[in-house]
C-alpha cells in the first residue's frame, strides 16, 4: 500500500486494473470449467442419494444466479464497466415472466396479450426486454465514466425497484405468489425439482460456451481491449462506446433471463429481485468467485449460498459474517477463489 | 398557490436533508477519490444513537449531538480501520469493501438495537406550525431542517473557500503529492475530512428520523439519491451538490404533488393514482436521464477526470 502522499493525483480510470487479468480463457481457466461443471452436474443426484434432497433448488439457485453473476463477470471483468445495478435486469426478467405467468392464472390480459407460464415464452421474452433494457440504461450509463457509472447504473437499479413496487397489481412491494402455475418448457413438465435443475443446468452450460467463445471472438477482444486501454482503442478507430454498450446489453439480456429462470424456480415475483442490494451480492459473488473467469461467478454464487445454508441454523445474522468474510477477500485474496485456485498462472499485461 | 408554497417548502426540506447527505459524500469523493456505500450506513448511525439517546433522556437536543458525534466517531473508526486501506485499489475493490461495511452495519444495529423500528420525535418546542404566510400555518420543524440545512451549507462553503484546511482541500484535488510536500499531514487532512462528511450524514440521519421509522437499512435509500445528485450536480463540488440536491428534493415533491392531478384530466382517477405515483417515484431519475444526455459530467462537475 503506498502513501496517500505519493499518489498521483489523477489517476487514469478508463478501466479497472487487477492482478488477475484474464486475458481470454486460458486452458486452466477451461479446465477448471469442465470440471466444475461436471461436478455440479452430478451434484443434484449425491444430494438425493445422502437423503438432503431439500438442498436440489439450492443448487438451481446456484446454477441461476451462477449464470447472472457470470454475465456481470463478462463486462466487469472483461469490459472493465463495474455495474452495480445488474439487479434492475434480474428484476425485469422476473417481472416479464413473473407477469405472463400472473395473467395466464387470473385469464386477464397484459397490454392485449394473453399471458402464459410456458417457459418457452417468457423465458425469451424476458431475454429480449433485458437487452433493450441494457440498451436504455447501459446508453445512458456509459455516457459517463469510472465511478460515476457505477452511481449511476445503481441509481437506474433504485428506479426500477420503485417502479415494481408500485405496481399494485402484482402485489406492489409484497409482491405475488405464483404457485399454481405449471413449469411447464416446450411438452417437458419440470415441476419436478431434479428435472428442472436439469433444465437450468442446461442454460447455464449452453451460456458458459457462448461467453467463453464470445470474450475470444474478435469482438470480444475488442471489449478486452477498451477496459486496458480505451483511448488507444479508440485510436486504432473502434468505436468503443458501441463495442461496451453491446457487451453490456449482452450482460443485461442474460441476467434477465436468469431472473426469468429464478422466478419460474420461486414461483413468486416480488421487487426484491431488484433490490440494490442483490446487484452487490451478484458482484460479490463475482470476486468471491474470481474476476475475469467467467466460471467464476458461478463457483461464488455456489460459496454464497453454501455459506447462507450452512450458517442459517447457526445465526440469523449470516451476512454479518458475509460481509466480515468479503473484507477479507477485498483485503487479503483479491484474486477469488479461481485466482488462488489456479495460483501463479495468471497471465501478465 | 398554498398548497403551492407548501409544497415547495416540503421540496426545499428534503433537498437540504439530502444536501447534508451529499455534501459530505462529494467532498470525500472530490478529495480522496473514493467511493463511499457506507455513507448511507453513517446515516443510519445517527438515527439509532439519536432514537437510543433520545428514548433514555427525551432530551432532542443532547440527542441530536449523540447522533452527530456517534456518526462522527463511526465514520474515524471506519476510516482509520479501512478506508485508508483503499484510497490506492481500485474503484471497484472499493465498492466491495464499503458494500461489506453496509451488511455489516445493517446486521450490527439489528443486533444492538432489536427488529423493532425505533423512532425520533421532533422537540417539543419545535412541534407546532408557524404562519409562513396569513392563512398558512407551515410545521416549524420542517422550517428548521431547512435552516439547518442552510447553516451546513454556509459552514462547508466558509470551510472550503476561506480557511487553511480548505485550501488544502482544494489543493488536495489536483495536486496531492504537492501538498505533501509543503508538509501538510494529507492522511490527518483525509481522516478529518471523512469525520465532517460522517458527522454531516449523522445529523442528516438525526433530523429526517421523525418523518421514518427508525430501522436497518433506513440510510440506504438517501445514499442512492445523494448518488443522484452527485451525477446531476457534478463530482467533487458543493455547487453541484447544493444545486443538485435542491432540483431533485422539489423534483420529487412536485411531481408527488401534481402528477396524479395532470394525469387525471387524461385517463380515469384510479389509473391516474396509479401512474401518477409511479412516474413521480421516477421523477429525480428522470432529471438524472436529462442530464446525463445534456451534461454527462454533471452541471457544475469540476475538470473532466
Amino acid at each position: 500500500m503506498s502513501d496517500p502522499q505519493t499518489a498521483p493525483a489523477s489517476r487514469e480510470r478508463t478501466g479497472i486494473r487487477l492482478g488477475l487479468w484474464a486475458r481470454g480463457p486460458s486452458r486452466w481457466h477451461i479446465a477448471l470449467t469442465v470440471v466444475f461443471l461436471a461436478l455440479l452436474s452430478v451434484a443434484p443426484l449425491w444430494v438425493e442419494a445422502s437423503g438432503r434432497g431439500y438442498l436440489v433448488t439450492v443448487l438451481t439457485r446456484v446454477v441461476i444466479f451462477g449464470l447472472a453473476a457470470m454475465s456481470l463477470d463478462f463486462v466487469m471483468g472483461y469490459g472493465g464497466m463495474v455495474s452495480l445495478g445488474h439487479a434492475t435486469f434480474l428484476g425485469a426478467g422476473a417481472y416479464t415472466a413473473g407477469a405472463l405467468t400472473y395473467h395466464s392464472l387470473d385469464g386477464s390480459r397484459l397490454l392485449g396479450i394473453p399471458g402464459t407460464d410456458q417457459a418457452l415464452v417468457t423465458w425469451p421474452l424476458a431475454t429480449v426486454v433485458g437487452a433493450l433494457l441494457g440498451l436504455v440504461i447501459g446508453g445512458l450509463s456509459l455516457r459517463t465514466k469510472g465511478v460515476y457509472f457505477i452511481m449511476a447504473t445503481l441509481a437506474f437499479n433504485q428506479m426500477i425497484y420503485f417502479l415494481f413496487n408500485a405496481l399494485e397489481i402484482y402485489g406492489g412491494d409484497d409482491g405475488v405468489g405464483l404457485f399454481a402455475a405449471s413449469r411447464a418448457i416446450g411438452p417437458l413438465d419440470a415441476s419436478d425439482d431434479i428435472v428442472f435443475f436439469y433444465v437450468c443446468f442446461a442454460v447455464l452450460v449452453v451460456f458458459t460456451v457462448i461467453l467463453n467463445l464470445v470474450v475470444r471472438a474478435p469482438f470480444g477482444r475488442v471489449v478486452r481491449g477498451c477496459r486496458s486501454n480505451m483511448a488507444r482503442m479508440a485510436a486504432l478507430g473502434y468505436q468503443t462506446y458501441r463495442y461496451r454498450l453491446a457487451a453490456f446489453a449482452l450482460s443485461a439480456a442474460i441476467t434477465s433471463l436468469a431472473g426469468a429462470m429464478a422466478v419460474t424456480e420461486s414461483q413468486f415475483l416480488s421487487p426484491s429481485f431488484a433490490e440494490w442490494t442483490e446487484s452487490g451480492e451478484l458482484l460479490i459473488m463475482v470476486i468471491v468467485g474470481g474476476l475475469g473467469s467467467l466460471i467464476g461467478g458461478v463457483i461464488g454464487a455456489g460459496a454464497l449460498f453454501l455459506l447462507e445454508e450452512l450458517s442459517i441454523d447457526i445465526t440469523d445474522n449470516w451476512q454479518f459474517f458475509v460481509g466480515i468474510g468479503l473484507l477479507a477477500i477485498v483485503l487479503g485474496a483479491p484474486r477469488g477463489l479461481t485466482g488462488t485456485l489456479l495460483g501463479g498462472r495468471r497471465s501478465h499485461d | 398557490m398554498n398548497l403551492f408554497i407548501e409544497q415547495t417548502l416540503n421540496g426545499l426540506q428534503l433537498g437540504f436533508t439530502l444536501l447534508m447527505v451529499s455534501a459530505g459524500l462529494t467532498l470525500i469523493f472530490g478529495i480522496m477519490n473514493i467511493i463511499n456505500l457506507a455513507h448511507g450506513s453513517l446515516f443510519m448511525v445517527g438515527a439509532f444513537v439519536a432514537a437510543d439517546v433520545g428514548g433514555r433522556t427525551g432530551n432532542y437536543l443532547l440527542a441530536l449531538l449523540a447522533g452527530i458525534a456517534g456518526a462522527a466517531v463511526a465514520g474515524l473508526i471506519v476510516e482509520l480501520g479501512l478506508i485508508r486501506r483503499l484510497y490506492h485499489r481500485d474503484h471497484l475493490y472499493q465498492v466491495l469493501a464499503t458494500f461489506a461495511l453496509v451488511l455489516i452495519a445493517n446486521q450490527a444495529v439489528q443486533m444492538i438495537w432489536g427488529l423493532t423500528p425505533r423512532s425520533v420525535s421532533a422537540p417539543a418546542f419545535l412541534d407546532r406550525t408557524v404562519p409562513v404566510l396569513p392563512g398558512l400555518p407551515y410545521p416549524a420543524y420542517r422550517l428548521a431542517i431547512t435552516a439547518v440545512g442552510i447553516a451546513v451549507i454556509v459552514f462547508l462553503h466558509l470551510l472550503v473557500e476561506r480557511t487553511r484546511v480548505g485550501m488544502w482541500i482544494r489543493a488536495g484535488r489536483t495536486h496531492r503529492e504537492l501538498l505533501g510536500a509543503f508538509g501538510v499531514n494529507v492522511r490527518l487532512l483525509y481522516t478529518l475530512v471523512f469525520a465532517v462528511g460522517a458527522g454531516l450524514a449523522g445529523l442528516a440521519g438525526v433530523v429526517a428520523a421523525p418523518f421514518l421509522s427508525v430501522e436497518s437499512g433506513i440510510g440506504d435509500h438517501f445514499l442512492i439519491l445523494s448518488f443522484v445528485v452527485i451525477v446531476v450536480g457534478g463530482i467533487g463540488s458543493l455547487k453541484g451538490a447544493l444545486y443538485g440536491s435542491l432540483m431533485l428534493g422539489l423534483a420529487d415533491t412536485w411531481a408527488r404533488t401534481y402528477l396524479p392531478d395532470l394525469f387525471g384530466r387524461f385517463v380515469d382517477p384510479s389509473t391516474a393514482a396509479t401512474a401518477g405515483a409511479s412516474v413521480a417515484s421516477a421523477s429525480i431519475y428522470l432529471v438524472m436521464v436529462v442530464v446525463l444526455v445534456v451534461k454527462p459530467n454533471g452541471l457544475f462537475g469540476l475538470a473532466d477526470e
